[in-house]
């Protein structure tokens, strides 16, 4: 009753719905790209093939194998949203200190942004021409002879022959990190924009050595939003799907290409199942970003109010 | 023996010549000001005297040492900045007792300190704030806290004020010269506001083009000023093209009324000006002073003073009076008498430019 009222009251306001009225293709897309799809996933987790409420789909958490699979992916986004970050943040960190020229920041840029969003199958095919077994670096280096321990010439050096494997986790890494750069690049830029060239000289001031402004001033600054850009990493690779299937020809068993196998409509396959491991990958985002957000609360009080 | 030396500092970026050949010897617990228009040199100079950039040629000595070259972090000189630059993840406390927590200082002497610093900038209150939950002018006062909680032998402040409203900078001006005066600090100030240079320091220097024009106290600058960039630039000042009439006796013409004015030598026949500052003008006719007739052209009211602009024959000329309830302003248009004591105005040779 009382919500009915209140509905009428800002019904009669008709500037605030005029307002909005430009969002509407928004939340149309949102609808029907976020909510359903999102409804369907959640209510089909918990229904077998007939439409029956069920539980059975979740019998993955029995098996050693679907739970190895959200390991893999957990440590392959973990393991390259670090490098990669860690790799961004140098990056990013030499080209906004004001050092380097502008032309190079500009071309940064515009690469970290053309970069970050190649991914799937024209990035596995780049790394399958650059580093595969036939690729052109490995012929490269095939073409180079060195000094073996025991003094003894190896030649020709062949990469494949010392362990390394593009098809392998080491090459889904490899490729992973590719497109994690970038995307550190352009998230963590404006924040060392933020960055005041008064704060180090205030720090030098006043006596601090450049290792204690970095420990006292620039990394608590900047926290937040490494945490941030950090999660975002995490993210992009724990749902990356075409670059590890393009890669490896679906061989690593990430919970993404689980799903994959069991979403493809072939015999084997059971859709439901499929469903219930992606209600597990929302759960460990969710997990994640929970986490995040009291970490951020901890780190970034001086933000707010 | 001067605490604090420069000795034929100068700098160049690139090219440019920043700061050429400035000296000044500058005494324990003075309060000196850098004054001088926009891109004059003061910030250059004062970022030399911290380390943040190292002269092209010359020394800077700290009693009697030399730390031309000695790193920013080692110099005990304590910096306010135009921007206050507080760290924005520090509590009030914890930016007042950063310098004393970087040199290893025990807690009990930090806490002991900062307290003592805030308490002297009266923000006690404040001290679990973040910088944002503060205003500019505290935010001030505590760079200034800071700045000093470290015992800097120097203090130095580059436009401290100017980022604040007018009322909050004359407050801070005044609590910036009390805490000097308290603890006796030596301190740079470098303002391009002729107001706060005047108020404020033992001595100005006036920069201009990264040239020293004079060093003196505010009296001296503004009463003698050494050239006119100097004269006009602090304060208001009359700079009026007059003609040699008769050099024996001191007369010279502005249009067709015969002033008399102080010595003549050092003009030979060039172009001459009269300078006089607005104040020392008063309305009304005198026996045995300047006599001058006019016609009001404009008339400003400020406050405290009002300006009367009067035209004497086709030369504008300001004159000053103090505010009165019962004052009589003069119209726009109505012939006007002004009078000046012949001691009051002197001649300049004009290096106008
Ligand atoms: N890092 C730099 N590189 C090149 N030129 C510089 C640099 N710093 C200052 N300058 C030049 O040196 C001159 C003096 O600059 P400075 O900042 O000392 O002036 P200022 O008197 O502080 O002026 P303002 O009142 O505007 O702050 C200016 O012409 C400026 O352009
Ligand atoms: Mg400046």
């Amino acid at each position: 009753m009382k919500n009915k009222q209140l509905n009428r009251k800002s019904g009669k306001d008709p500037s605030r719905w005029k307002s909005l009225i430009g969002l509407l293709p928004f939340f149309f897309f949102i609808a029907f790209f976020l909510v359903m799809p999102s409804i369907t996933l959640f209510s089909g987790a918990f229904q077998d093939m007939d439409g029956q409420f069920t539980l059975a789909n979740f019998s993955f958490l029995q098996n050693t194998f679907a739970l190895k699979s959200y390991l893999t992916s957990i440590w392959v986004s973990l393991i390259t949203s670090v490098i990669g970050g860690a790799f961004g943040f140098f990056v990013a960190y030499a080209t906004t200190s004001g050092r380097a020229p502008r032309w190079m920041s500009t071309i940064l840029t515009t690469f970290s942004g053309l970069a970050a969003n190649f991914g799937g199958v024209p990035l596995a095919f780049a790394f399958i021409a650059t580093l595969g077994r036939t690729g052109f670096i490995t012929a490269l280096l095939k073409g180079i002879c060195l000094n073996g321990p025991d003094g003894a010439a190896i030649c020709p050096f062949n990469p494949y022959d010392h362990g390394f494997n593009l098809y392998s986790v080491v090459g889904l890494i490899l490729a992973y990190t590719y497109f994690q750069f970038p995307l550190m690049v352009l998230t963590i830029t404006p924040a060392l924009e933020g960055l005041k060239k008064e704060w180090v000289e205030a720090s030098t001031n006043l006596g601090s050595s450049s290792a204690q402004y970095w420990r006292y001033v620039a990394l608590p600054v900047l926290l937040p939003s490494l945490l941030g850009a950090t999660i975002l990493l995490f993210g992009n690779a724990f749902g990356a799907y075409a670059t590890a299937q393009a890669l490896t020809g679906g061989s690593i068993y990430l919970v993404t290409i689980m799903i994959g196998q069991q979403i493809r409509g072939d015999v084997l396959g059971n859709p439901n199942e499929g469903y219930a491991l992606a209600f597990g990958m929302v759960i460990i985002m969710s997990i994640t970003i929970f986490l995040y957000v009291m970490l951020q609360r901890k780190t970034a009080r001086w933000i707010k109010s | 023996m001067a605490q604090l030396e420069l000795n034929h500092i100068s700098k160049s970026f690139s090219g440019t010549i920043a700061v050429h050949d400035f000296n000044l010897a500058v005494e324990t617990g003075e309060f000196i000001s850098f004054l001088g228009p926009s891109g004059c040199g003061k910030t250059t100079t004062l970022r030399m005297l911290a380390g943040f950039e190292i002269p092209t040629s010359g020394t800077i000595r700290l009693d009697n040492r030399d730390l031309t070259l000695l790193p920013a972090n080692k110099r005990n000189m304590g910096m306010v900045f135009q921007s206050y630059a507080l760290f924005p993840n520090m509590t009030a406390a914890q930016n007042v007792g950063y310098g004393l927590k970087v040199a290893g200082k025990p807690k009990a002497e930090i806490e002991g300190r900062v307290n003592e610093m805030l308490d002297l900038i009266q923000m006690r209150d404040f001290a679990r704030r973040y910088p944002n939950q503060l205003s500019g002018g505290q935010q001030q006062r505590l760079a200034l806290a800071r700045a000093l909680a470290i015992r800097p032998q120097v203090l130095l402040l580059d436009e401290p004020l100017s980022a604040l409203d007018a009322k909050i900078r004359l407050e801070l001006r005044q609590e910036i010269r009390r805490i000097q005066q308290h603890l006796g600090i030596t301190t740079i100030y470098v303002t391009h506001d002729q107001e706060e240079a005047l108020s404020l320091s033992d001595r100005i220097v006036v920069m201009r083009r990264g040239v020293i024009q004079q060093v003196g106290t505010p009296q001296q600058i503004y009463n003698n000023p050494a050239g006119d960039f100097v004269a006009e630039f602090v304060g208001h000042i009359n700079l009026l093209p007059v003609e040699v009439d008769q050099p024996r006796q001191g007369i010279v013409r502005l249009g067709s009324q015969l002033i008399r004015a102080g010595q003549f030598e050092h003009l030979n026949g060039r172009p001459v000006r009269l300078a006089v500052r607005p104040e020392e003008l008063k309305s009304g006719f005198v026996e045995g002073a300047n006599n001058l007739t006019g016609k009001i052209e404009s008339v400003t009211y400020l406050g405290a003073i009002v300006r009367i602009r009067v035209d004497v024959d086709g030369h504008l000329v300001s004159l000053d009076m103090f505010n009165e309830r019962a004052l009589n302003i003069p119209a726009v248009g109505q012939p006007y008498a002004i009078h000046f004591p012949v001691g009051a105005c002197w001649l300049t040779n004009g290096e106008k430019e």
